[in-house]
C-alpha cells in the first residue's frame, strides 16, 4: 500500500480532505520523529511501540570480500508490535 | 526519556491544526488503525517521510527447547517489521552521525563484540538498502530547525550532548556532515585500528585513552547482546563518558591518537571541556584551555599546534580539533620532558657522588700524579705535621730550586699517611744527591737525615689497618712502661694516650689485639702525631 492509498484511506475514514489528512499525518510523523531524537518512545495502543535503541559497535565481515569491518555504534528506531497483534499473526496467519 | 502516547500526539494536532482534542485523538487512532488494516491486507505499507511496515512470512524451522534440549519445531508464521525512512534514521542517529564503518586491519581483536550482528539487525540492514534507493523527499534541512531549536541531546548523556554542541556550533547541515565524514573516516580508522594493548604506559587510565576505548567497550559488553534497554543506554553513556568523548570530540582527532596520551593530562583537559559543556561550550572556552595547555609545556607545543592546525585547515576546523590534538601531543611531550629531567637528576647525583669519592681518595693521598701547584699547597698546609727538621729541610730544598720530582717526593712523604714508601724516598734521596750541587747536597743530606730518621720507623700502617686509617702517626717512642698485675693493653693505652688508642700500642709493640699482659712486661708507649687531614 503506497503512501497515496494510505492517505486516501485515512481521509475516507476520518472525513478530512486528502490534502488535510496528508498534512496532519505529516504533523504526527514530525512530532514522533522529534521525540525519537530526544530519546522518547511512542506507544500506540493496539498497534505497538516505537522506541530508540542503541546498537553497540560490532565487527562485521563482508561475505563476498571477506573484509572485516568495524561498524560504529548507532541509535536505531525500533518498532515492537503490540502483543495481541503479533500473536494473532504468529498463530493465525501461518501458511 | 519519556513515553509519549496518543494524547501527546493529539496535542500537537490540536495546537497546529486547530482540531479539538477529541477529534485529534480519533484522528490519530484512525491513522494507526489504517496502518494495521492496510498492512495486514497488502503486507507492505509505506508512509512517506517515516518508513515502511512489512509483514514477512517466516517458514517453519527446527529448533531446540533450551530447557529440555529436545528438538522442537517452530511453525511458519508471520512477523511485523518496520524500517525507518533514511531521513528518520539519520535524525535518530544524529548523535552518532560522525561515525563511519571502517575496514579492520588484520590482528585487531574484538573478542567481546557481537560478530555478525543480531538477526534483527541483519534484517534491518537488508531492508535499508532498498530504502536508500528511494528518493529523499524531505531533505535533512527540513528537520533541521526543529532539532536545532531544541538543542537538547538525544539522551541525557554528556556524550551526546558534547557531540550535538560540537556539531551545532559547526552549523550542521547534511553537506557539512558529509564533508566531515571523509576526514573523520581516516581518523576514525587510525583511531580504531590501533591495537588497544600498545598504549599501556598510562596506568589506570585506560578509560580515557582513545585507544583504550576498545577495552572499555569490552567492559560494557558484559550482559549486553547488541541491544540495550533504556537503563543500559544511560549507564553506557555514563561509563563511557570519557572514552566516548575522546572518540567523538574529533573524530577529528588525527594522527596524534597514535602517540601516547599521558593519562592525567588528557583527563584534566577532558574534564575542562566537559564541565564547560553544560551550556555554552564556545570556541573561546576551548581557546582558553588551549592556551593553558601551551603555557604549561612551552614553545615546542606551539609548534606542534601549528603544524596540526595547518593540516586541519583542510577539514572544516572546529577548535576542538586543536584542543585534543595538541593536548595529546602535549601529553606526549610532557611525559618525555619529565623522564628526561628524572634521568638528568640521577646522572648528576651519580657524578657528584663519584666526584666526592675521588676527592676523598685524593685527600688520602694515594694519587701521585698531582700537579706541583697542588702539591705546594698541600705542603704548606701540612707544615704543622712536620718535625722542625723536616720543615727546614723542605724550605731549604725549595730554595735550591727543587725539581718537580723532589716536590712530589716530599708530598709523598708527608701526605701519604703512614704509608711512606721507603724505596721511593731512597730514590729521591739518591736523585737529590746526584743532581744537586754541593750546597744542595749538604742540604739534601740534612733532609736525607731527617728522612732517614723517619725511615727507621717501620711501616705501621701496612701492618694494621687501624693505624693506616687512624688519625695519628707513630713518630717515635714516648716512654717504656712496666705492666703491673691486672692491667691490659686497653687500660694502659687509655691511661697514656686516651680512649680508643690501643691499636697504636699494639702495633708499636707487635702485639695482637687483646693480648693478655704479664706483670713486669715492658710496653713501649708510642709518641703520636695528629695527621691533621682536613684541609
Amino acid at each position: 500500500m503506497n503512501n497515496k492509498d494510505f492517505i486516501s484511506d485515512i481521509s475516507s475514514v476520518t472525513g478530512y480532505t486528502v490534502a488535510d489528512t496528508q498534512k496532519m499525518v505529516n504533523m504526527v510523523i514530525d512530532y514522533m520523529t522529534d521525540n525519537f531524537q530526544d530519546g522518547n518512545a511512542v506507544t500506540i495502543p493496539n498497534f505497538g511501540t516505537f522506541d530508540v535503541k542503541k546498537k553497540l559497535e560490532r565487527v562485521m565481515v563482508n561475505p563476498s570480500t571477506q573484509q572485516r569491518m568495524l561498524v560504529p555504534p548507532k541509535l536505531v528506531l525500533n518498532f515492537k508490535p503490540v502483543v495481541s497483534w503479533k500473536d494473532k499473526l504468529k498463530n493465525g496467519g501461518g501458511r | 526519556m519519556q513515553r509519549k502516547t496518543v494524547e501527546d500526539i493529539a496535542g500537537v494536532l490540536v495546537s497546529r491544526s486547530g482540531l479539538s482534542q477529541e477529534d485529534a485523538i480519533s484522528f490519530v487512532n484512525a491513522l494507526f488503525d489504517t496502518v494495521r488494516r492496510g498492512l495486514e491486507r497488502d503486507k507492505v505499507l509505506k508512509i512517506k517521510g517515516f518508513g515502511t511496515f512489512k509483514i514477512i512470512s517466516v517458514e517453519a524451522r527446527k529448533s531446540v527447547n533450551v530447557n529440555t534440549g529436545e528438538a522442537v519445531i517452530i511453525n511458519g508464521h508471520e512477523k511485523i517489521t518496520f524500517t525507518p525512512d533514511s531521513t528518520v534514521k539519520d535524525l535518530v542517529n544524529k548523535p552518532f552521525s560522525q561515525f563511519e564503518t571502517v575496514i579492520l586491519n588484520d590482528g585487531v581483536e574484538f573478542e567481546d563484540t557481537n560478530i555478525g550482528g543480531t538477526l534483527e539487525e541483519s534484517a534491518y540492514n537488508d531492508d535499508s538498502v532498498s530504502d536508500e534507493n528511494e528518493p529523499v523527499e524531505s531533505p535533512v534541512l527540513d528537520k533541521g530547525p526543529s532539532s536545532e531549536a531544541d538543542g537538547r541531546p538525544l539522551f541525557d548523556l554528556p556524550v551526546a550532548q558534547d557531540y550535538l554542541l560540537v556539531t551545532e556550533r559547526g552549523q550542521v547541515s547534511s553537506e557539512h556532515v558529509l564533508g566531515e565524514d571523509t576526514v573523520s573516516k581516516t581518523e576514525v580508522e587510525e583511531m580504531r585500528t590501533f591495537p588497544a594493548a600498545s598504549i599501556d604506559n598510562v596506568e589506570g587510565r585506560m578509560e580515557e585513552d582513545i585507544c583504550g576505548e576498545t577495552e572499555n567497550k569490552a567492559g560494557l559488553y558484559d550482559g549486553s547482546h547488541g541491544e540495550l534497554q533504556e537503563s543500559d543506554i544511560e549507564s553506557y553513556g555514563i561509563n563511557t563518558e570519557s572514552s566516548e568523548k575522546e572518540v567523538l570530540l574529533p573524530e577529528t582527532e588525527t594522527t596524534v591518537s597514535e602517540d601516547n596520551i599521558a593519562g592525567d593530562y588528557s583527563y584534566t583537559v577532558q574534564q575542562d571541556l566537559h564541565e564547560t559543556t553544560d551550556g555554552q561550550q564556545t570556541c573561546e572556552d576551548n581557546g582558553v584551555s588551549e592556551a593553558v595547555v601551551t603555557d604549561s609545556y612551552g614553545k615546542s607545543d606551539g609548534v606542534a599546534v601549528q603544524t596540526e592546525a595547518v593540516s586541519d585547515e583542510e577539514s572544516e576546523d572546529i577548535s576542538d580539533d586543536k584542543d585534543s590534538k595538541k593536548k595529546s601531543d602535549d601529553e606526549r611531550f610532557g611525559l618525555w620532558v619529565t623522564l628526561t629531567w628524572i634521568f638528568v637528576t640521577l646522572v648528576l647525583m651519580a657524578v657528584s657522588a663519584f666526584g666526592g669519592y675521588l676527592y676523598r681518595m685524593y685527600e688520602v693521598g694515594g694519587n701521585m700524579n698531582i700537579v706541583s701547584a697542588d702539591v705546594r699547597i698541600s705542603e704548606d698546609e701540612s707544615d704543622a705535621d712536620m718535625d722542625k727538621e723536616s720543615r727546614s729541610s723542605d724550605a731549604a730544598r725549595r730554595k735550591t730550586g727543587p725539581d718537580s720530582i723532589k716536590a712530589i717526593n716530599t708530598v709523598v712523604r708527608k701526605d701519604t699517611l703512614a704509608k711512606p714508601v721507603i724505596a721511593e724516598k731512597t730514590t729521591a734521596v739518591a736523585d737529590n744527591n746526584q743532581t744537586a750541587d754541593k750546597k744542595s747536597e749538604t742540604v739534601d743530606k740534612r733532609s736525607a737525615d731527617a728522612e732517614n730518621k723517619q725511615e727507621t720507623m717501620p711501616d705501621y700502617g701496612s701492618m694494621d689497618i687501624r693505624v693506616r686509617t687512624g688519625a695519628y702517626n707513630i713518630v717515635g717512642l714516648n716512654q717504656v712502661y712496666t705492666v703491673k698485675s691486672g692491667e691490659s693493653i686497653e687500660s694502659i693505652s687509655k691511661r697514656f694516650l686516651g680512649e680508643g688508642m690501643e691499636c697504636y700500642v699494639e702495633v708499636y709493640n707487635g702485639l695482637k689485639p687483646n693480648t693478655k699482659l704479664t706483670p713486669g712486661q715492658k710496653i713501649n708507649i708510642p709518641k703520636l702525631k695528629w695527621k691533621k687531614r682536613r684541609n
